[in-house]
């Protein structure tokens, strides 16, 4: 740990300004909380995009453990300008993982605020500090012996529930939209106030953590996916454990099911007949779990429509893969499996899988875990796939609708296969929407294929663009080109928002492609 | 354990692309049609590195997303130069994830594991 290199400067800010932030910075946090050697900072610069490390490095990483050291910290950034780009538990795999959006940056790294401040059993909800990890929150809920489930992203573990609520990530559980299920947020502000949303500015509110919306202006939104504060605490709810669970399967056997797929289990969804954000994968992202492409195809380029042929032979899976979960009592559940049992057969297609039949076989198993809240990696077989370690989301939205559906996929298909890439495809059926998201798969270790990614995702942004479909979330190498998507005037509204709040743009300055 | 040559690492490397955590969901089932179980709280650790080890190295190397890092004899500097640097689709881990300590105890368990007993030679 003692090997200082020259620093990374953000941009617009000397050397001078730079060191003199970071001696104060040594004051207030000791100095074995400011990391600044290459040994330190490279797990933050690790990132999966097409962008090389370099773009963005880190130009020290801190740690903070407390509200008033995030208040000290933002102190210093102000008084020298030097702007800070917080993290919680540092994971967002394909979206920039912990490394700051541009070179130069300092982390704030909140991992070492990982209290698990209250779980309440009685009215299911929790407020957690951002470094806490839904693998803690697991722990903590089974040694405690409280019979609450989470709902967490694929890589559940390592990620938390605040950094993925903040960037509005969504989960398999019927509390899949994870924003929808957050209430309450504690948020330091760039001039050091501390906000507490909700009803948590209410002197000896014992509500903070069931009301969401408290009175006047709801603010808790313009904390997600931005840079208008720093969030130490958050509230979410949980879902109390059923007393019965069934997950299962549905396979199809050819792409162009992807419509009648959508068209028979969307009012089924919106009835709530089925409750969870259930998903719709097709056959790559399937096979991704079990096996790397090259057992069926050793080449570059496309997988082969024959590759793929004998991966669903083979292998058990569709071209498109069901998974959805019923819960509640047996008799609840019993009563809408034959709701759902009857639509699908008078849909004329589709094969149910049940656990009774997948047993322990992935990845029907991962598949169960997820959609109960349980810990898993196994979906990061996806990036052995190709292997290289590329990765990218493109992750547009889609009305619930199976004819948009069907056009979506067909773009996304013939831009990828244009750049010799794989259509990894899966849509998450939220309550009217689908998240369509298409993993772009690259091997980052061939300049040129990461260089066809690049444009390729591009391409995808700017297509899917002229169409009028947007992506809900993107990587931190094209934060303006979704932003621009979305209109002038929101980005203009955005900026204001940001000068009245940080008027000196010291926190994570570029986060959704908002500056001051 | 030190002074280990680039062209072993480069050999290494397979053997540690993935490396993150998932709980000890297991299934008592097989393929026979036997009903899903979960583990509960005697699956957690007490150790805090056996806890890294097994719900966070073996999320991947015991599952065949990554390979397999039991019984390898794999350098405990190796493991903890993986683990700090990823490689390819394994995440790096910084010091706030895993302080150096515990990743000391962690690379030890790894390096003098012993492979399972389906585990084919490697």
């Amino acid at each position: 740990m003692t090997d200082p290199i020259q620093p990374t400067l953000p941009q617009g800010v000397s050397a001078q300004q730079f060191e003199a932030a970071l001696g104060k910075l040594r004051g207030l946090l000791g100095a074995d909380r400011v990391l600044t050697s290459n040994e330190q900072l490279t797990p933050y610069s690790k990132v999966m995009m097409s962008a090389p490390d370099e773009e963005h490095r880190p130009g020290a990483a801190i740690l903070a453990r407390t509200v008033e050291e995030v208040q000290g910290i933002l102190k210093i950034c102000n008084e020298h300008k030097t702007p800070v780009w917080p993290i919680s538990t540092g994971r967002n795999f394909g979206y920039g993982s912990a490394a700051p959006g541009t070179r130069g940056q300092i982390v704030l790294d909140l991992k070492h605020m990982n209290k698990i401040i209250e779980v309440d059993p009685v009215l299911c909800t929790a407020l957690v500090e951002p470094g806490v990890t839904y693998q803690q929150l697991w722990n903590y809920l089974k040694e405690n012996d409280i019979p609450l489930w989470l709902s967490c992203p694929a890589p559940s573990t390592i990620a938390g529930p605040v950094g993925n609520t903040l960037d509005r990530g969504v989960g398999y559980t019927p509390y899949g939209e994870h924003f929808m299920m957050q209430c309450g947020m504690e948020v330091v502000l760039a001039d050091g106030s501390v906000l507490r949303t909700g009803m948590g500015g209410v002197e000896k509110s014992n509500t903070w953590q069931v009301f969401k919306w408290g009175y006047g202006p709801y603010l808790d939104g313009i904390f997600t996916q931005s840079n208008y504060g720093v969030v130490t605490k958050m509230g979410l709810w949980l879902m109390p454990a059923p007393p019965a669970y069934k997950p299962f399967s549905i396979r199809y056997e050819s792409t162009d099911d992807i419509e009648l797929i959508v068209e028979t289990l969307r009012p089924l969804r919106i009835a709530g007949i089925i409750p969870n954000a259930f998903v719709i994968a097709n056959v790559m992202w399937e096979a991704a779990a079990i096996i790397p492409r090259s057992k069926y195809y050793d080449g570059n380029g496309v997988t082969p429509a024959s590759a793929l042929a004998e991966i669903q032979k083979n292998e058990g899976v569709g071209a498109w893969n069901v998974y959805a979960a019923l819960y509640g009592t047996p008799e609840q559940v019993e009563v809408n499996w034959n709701i759902i049992t009857d639509a699908v057969k008078k849909s004329g297609k589709g094969r149910f899988i049940t656990e009774e039949e997948a047993g322990n076989t992935e990845p029907f198993k991962y598949r169960a875990q997820l959609m109960r809240g349980d810990m898993t990696l196994q979906e990061f077989g996806l990036y052995r796939w190709r292997g290289g370690g590329g990765s990218m989301w493109f992750a547009p939205v889609s009305q619930a609708k199976g004819s948009e559906t069907k056009a979506q996929m067909e773009l996304a298909e013939s831009i990828l296969n244009e750049y010799g890439l794989d259509y990894v495809g899966e849509f998450i059926v939220g309550m009217r929407d689908m998240h369509h998201v298409v993993d772009v798969l690259f091997d980052r270790s061939d300049p040129d294929e990461t260089k066809a990614a690049h444009e390729c995702f591009g391409k995808l942004l700017s297509e899917f663009g002229k169409r009028g479909y947007a992506v809900y979330r993107v990587n931190t190498g094209f934060m303006e080109e979704a932003a621009d998507l979305y209109g002038p005037v929101k980005r203009e509204v955005d900026q204001r928002l940001k000068r009245a709040l940080d008027p000196n743009g010291i926190l994570a300055p570029g986060k959704s492609g908002i500056f001051v | 354990m030190t002074g280990i040559r680039p062209r072993v690492l480069i050999a290494l490397a397979p053997a540690l692309i993935l490396c993150a955590c998932g709980s000890k969901t297991e299934s008592g089932g097989g393929s026979g049609g036997q009903k899903v179980t979960y583990l509960g709280k005697e699956s957690i650790p007490k150790d805090a590195a056996q806890m890294v080890f097994e719900q966070t190295c073996m999320a991947c190397h015991a599952t065949g997303v990554g390979p397999v890092i039991t019984g390898r004899d794999l350098p405990a500097d190796a493991v903890k130069l993986f683990v700090r640097n990823g490689n390819r689709a394994m995440p790096a881990f910084t010091e706030a994830m895993i302080d150096d300590a515990t990743l000391d105890r962690v690379a030890q368990i790894v390096a003098t594991s012993k492979a399972p007993a389906s585990q084919p030679a490697q």
